[in-house]
């Protein structure tokens, strides 16, 4: 098995372009799924930008191809894009996982256990891809949902927008048992922060019930009025399951609790809850 | 030096290993390297028996493709530095009772080592945080983080007054 370290995104390509060879960032999906066809790595510590990170008020928060978790963790500059942002880094998996395992990996991974692709939704966020016709952005579900396989590609960095003094990123995880196993489930929220009139509403992303991350559209645009029943009814409408499944309906019920408390949680205080990741 | 091969210094000494023939960095250690004190438990990075550290940052050798370990510095328990820390924190697990069957102590000793490296006085919270990553099926834990607890107030500098540490870092 050989490893290559180009310096390009020409060079990059070029050498991916061949079969069975990968793009390799912290190495951890490799190892744990390798393609049987595998015989070569291309890893991007070379490349111009691989391990910045980057903070502009215009452009955003950019974070390079080999940052792992950890130094996203303790970045002064994703601490001053994304409010909260950092605190996912910082908590993400353990601190080996965290040496290791790299932003732009988990990201381009969209796992549902993985907590950064639902962050990416709640954020709007974009990955930088290189092709033959240079870096570009893209949505990330266009990725995960691989409609860019068909031309040799790999992902150069993560591009988060800016984020208003007036919002409030969090991440949280849960874990229920249920007679069919344990369920991770994660909740990206990109929340208002107080009552300001006339705010967009809250973003609320959940991953790890269905294989990409799920935003649940139109929560909290009615102050007031019934909220448990109206995310109820959002949540059925996103993750419909049969009314005689019992498991699923004790998970509906109970997604709709943790959604609630994180709504109203941001709406107290604008504290993370304790039980937050 | 054959082109598939790659050289990992691995312990202060420089080894010649084939990825192709041990494709994670805990297979390599083991089996090209022999420094079988560097457990493979789990295999998919979950129990911490064979956390190594990789230019000096901890990670579970078993999820390390040996070709990314090429021209890197691997420190096993084998080759922790052999100084006052090692030796308290050596002393502590055996005093508590800290290892009984023995299959993840390596790893252990090397979690909490890196620990210490970082963050000489943690509290009991943030051990138990850091040491959560490894498991152990003889001694409940209890006697572990005690012995890392102990480890700590006999090798780390006074407590930082309330509020002075960095809770953003905290490791």
């Amino acid at each position: 098995m050989r490893l290559v370290r180009p310096d390009d995104d020409a060079a990059a390509l070029e050498q991916l372009s061949h079969p069975g060879w990968y793009v390799v960032a912290g190495g951890i999906d490799l190892v744990r799924r390798p393609p049987t066809d595998l015989c070569g790595m291309v890893q991007l510590t070379e490349l111009p930008g691989a391990h910045d990170i980057a903070y502009d008020p215009d452009q955003g928060l950019w974070i390079g191809a080999m940052v792992t978790h950890q130094e996203a963790g303790t970045s002064e500059r994703v601490h001053e894009g994304v409010d909260g942002l950092q605190g996912l880094f910082a908590r993400l998996g353990d601190a080996r996982v965290r040496n290791q395992g790299t932003v732009v990996g988990n990201a381009v991974s969209a796992a549902p256990s993985y907590a950064v692709p639902p962050a990416l939704v709640a954020l709007r966020a974009r990955l930088e891809i290189v092709t033959g016709a240079g870096r570009r952005q893209v949505d990330p579900r266009t990725w995960w949902e691989g409609s860019l396989r068909a031309e040799t590609c790999f992902v150069t960095a993560v591009v988060v927008p800016s984020q208003p003094s007036t919002r409030r990123f969090r991440y949280h995880r849960r874990r229920l048992v249920t007679r069919r196993g344990p369920v991770e489930v994660g909740i990206a929220a990109d929340l208002p922060v107080g009552p300001a009139p006339g705010a967009e509403p809250s973003t609320i992303v959940v991953a790890g019930l269905t294989p990409f991350p799920r935003r649940l559209p139109g929560l909290a645009t009615s102050p007031g009025g019934d909220r448990h029943s109206e995310i109820a009814a959002v949540i059925a409408d996103a993750f419909p399951a049969a009314s005689n499944d019992p498991a699923a309906t004790y998970l509906a019920a109970t997604l709709a609790r943790w959604v609630a408390q994180i709504l109203d949680g941001a709406a107290a205080s604008g504290h993370e809850p304790t039980e937050a990741l | 030096m054959a082109e598939h091969l790659c050289s990992v210094r691995v312990d202060g000494c420089s080894r010649e290993v084939d990825p192709a023939i041990h494709p994670t960095l805990a297979e390599a250690l083991r089996d090209a390297c022999g420094v079988t004190a560097v457990k493979i438990g789990c295999a998919i990075g979950e129990c911490g028996a064979c956390s190594v550290l990789l230019d000096g940052r901890v990670v579970a050798a078993c999820l390390v493709p040996t070709a990314l370990a090429g021209e890197r510095e691997v420190i096993t328990v084998e080759g922790l530095e052999d100084d006052a820390t090692t030796e308290v924190l050596v002393r502590c697990f055996v005093e508590r009772g800290a290892t009984q069957c023995g299959f993840c102590a390596p790893g252990q000793l090397v979690m909490a080592r890196a620990l210490l490296d970082r963050h000489p006085r943690p509290t009991r919270t943030e051990i138990v945080a850091w040491m959560s990553a490894n498991l152990c099926r003889c001694t409940g834990y209890e006697a572990i983080i005690d012995a890392v607890v102990a480890a700590a107030r006999s090798t780390g500098p006074d407590p930082a007054p309330s509020g002075a540490v960095d809770v953003a870092d905290p490791w």
